[in-house]
């Protein structure tokens, strides 16, 4: 497993509600399966609401297994490591 | 598996005779072998568990294989050599003794200062200072018992803190092996003078070849026209007589020297082998991956870090793995120091 010290930004391309790919810098990456979804809200009676994630386990076309998580409050999402 | 070293203590009669047969008998079961003293050999066992098993493992079939040829031995096994040697000095004869990563300080503190390697009159000094434990020797300022005691007692201070190098020394060859190269026009930048050192690496390689050794630790004397001789010295791991091997190895060593000075104008190089493995009839490689991963990986940070600053090569520490958010999982630190 590869962690990211600094998870990088990802675009999200939907196509009718299915996740079809991912664009981390200038790369793109079909996917093919969505294999693990989860929510994580922590500490939501702080001021700035605390942590609430939307954290999806991807595999992509190259066979590559990812887990991504979307930033609820901004909608940003990003890659937080890649599964070997 | 970490570092560990396996240190041989010979017990009762150690003659010429029996301190041979002991290391001709290690140097076949083991890569990589060091004298330490008459009759006290170091192993250094990284890279031998996925072929021989656990470091005990290692250290039962060395008592088993001697005791066959009635030479009764006892094993220490710490991650340094010193520690080791203590350990297997004060070990029951056939027993194989451990200490664990951690253990180390905390097992020579409570020793007598004696087992350090400190002349008569310091330790009497020692003594009267109200100094009788390796740990009080170990709590003692650095900087001051360089400047009290000198250099000798810095280094045994080193010891009692567990802060020393830490390797095992291989053996030195029969002969000196050595490649030199002179140029009529001097190099000044860093490609060049390793395209120039290679010739020299070759020359190197076959005298290593010719005595069926490989080179283990390797001192590069660099003349320059305008600077004093820089001297590089490298631990190569795994121990090879490959030219293109070695020419990497000191290519780490000009990358990593302190400071990075410029170069100079160097007109010359000796290189020697000054620790050597015997490899005739001998697969080392077959020990060497995990220690030579482990070498390769430092040298690759080290490198990174003196190009791109602190904070460009970290590795995680778990400190939370019920965490459910990754950046809480784990404290990111230095990977090298």
């Amino acid at each position: 497993m590869r962690l990211f010290a600094d998870p990088h930004p990802v675009r999200l391309e939907w196509e009718e509600g299915e996740l079809r790919s991912m664009r981390v810098a200038d790369r793109r990456w079909t996917v093919v399966e969505v294999v693990r979804r989860w929510r994580v809200e922590i500490e939501w009676w702080k001021k700035d609401g605390g942590i609430a994630r939307d954290h999806l386990t991807l595999r992509t076309a190259d066979g590559t297994l990812c887990e991504i998580f979307g930033d609820r409050h901004t909608g940003d999402w990003y890659l937080q490591r890649l599964l070997d | 598996m970490g570092r560990a070293v396996a240190v041989v203590h010979l017990r009762s009669e150690v003659s010429d005779a029996r301190h041979a047969r002991v290391l001709e008998t290690l140097t076949g079961l083991l890569p990589r072998v060091g004298v330490e003293g008459r009759g006290v050999f170091a192993c250094d066992l990284r890279g031998t568990e996925r072929l021989l098993g656990s470091p005990e493992r290692v250290g039962a079939r060395i008592v088993a294989v001697l005791e066959r040829v009635r030479i009764p031995v006892a094993v220490g096994i710490a991650e340094r050599p010193f520690a080791a040697r203590v350990l297997a000095e004060r070990a029951p004869v056939g027993e194989v003794s451990r200490l664990r990563p951690g253990e180390e300080r905390m097992f020579l503190s409570r020793l007598p200062v004696g087992v350090l390697p400190l002349e008569e009159e310091l330790r009497e000094e020692l003594g009267l200072l109200g100094i009788r434990t390796v740990g009080e020797f170990a709590d003692l300022e650095r900087g001051a018992v360089l400047d009290r005691f000198g250099r000798a007692a810095a280094a045994a201070h080193a010891l009692a803190r567990g802060e020393d190098a830490g390797e095992v020394r291989g053996a030195a060859p029969r002969r000196r092996i050595v490649a030199k190269r002179s140029w009529d026009a001097p190099i000044d930048r860093t490609d060049q003078l390793l395209f120039a050192l290679r010739a020299a690496l070759d020359d190197l390689g076959t005298e290593l070849r010719m005595d069926g050794l490989a080179a283990m630790r390797l001192e590069a004397r660099l003349e320059r026209e305008d600077a004093a001789v820089l001297r590089l010295e490298r631990l190569v791991l795994p121990p090879t007589a490959e030219p293109a091997a070695l020419l990497r190895s000191l290519r780490w060593a000009l990358e990593e020297r302190p400071g990075r000075e410029g170069l100079g104008l160097v007109t010359g190089v000796r290189i020697e082998a000054t620790e050597v493995e015997l490899v005739r009839g001998r697969q080392i490689g077959l020990f060497a991956a995990d220690a030579a991963r482990e070498e390769e990986a430092i040298a690759v940070a080290r490198y990174l870090r003196s190009r791109l600053g602190p904070g460009a090569v970290l590795r995680p520490r778990v400190t939370d793995p019920e965490s459910r958010v990754a950046e809480r999982e784990v404290e990111w630190e230095e990977a090298v120091s």
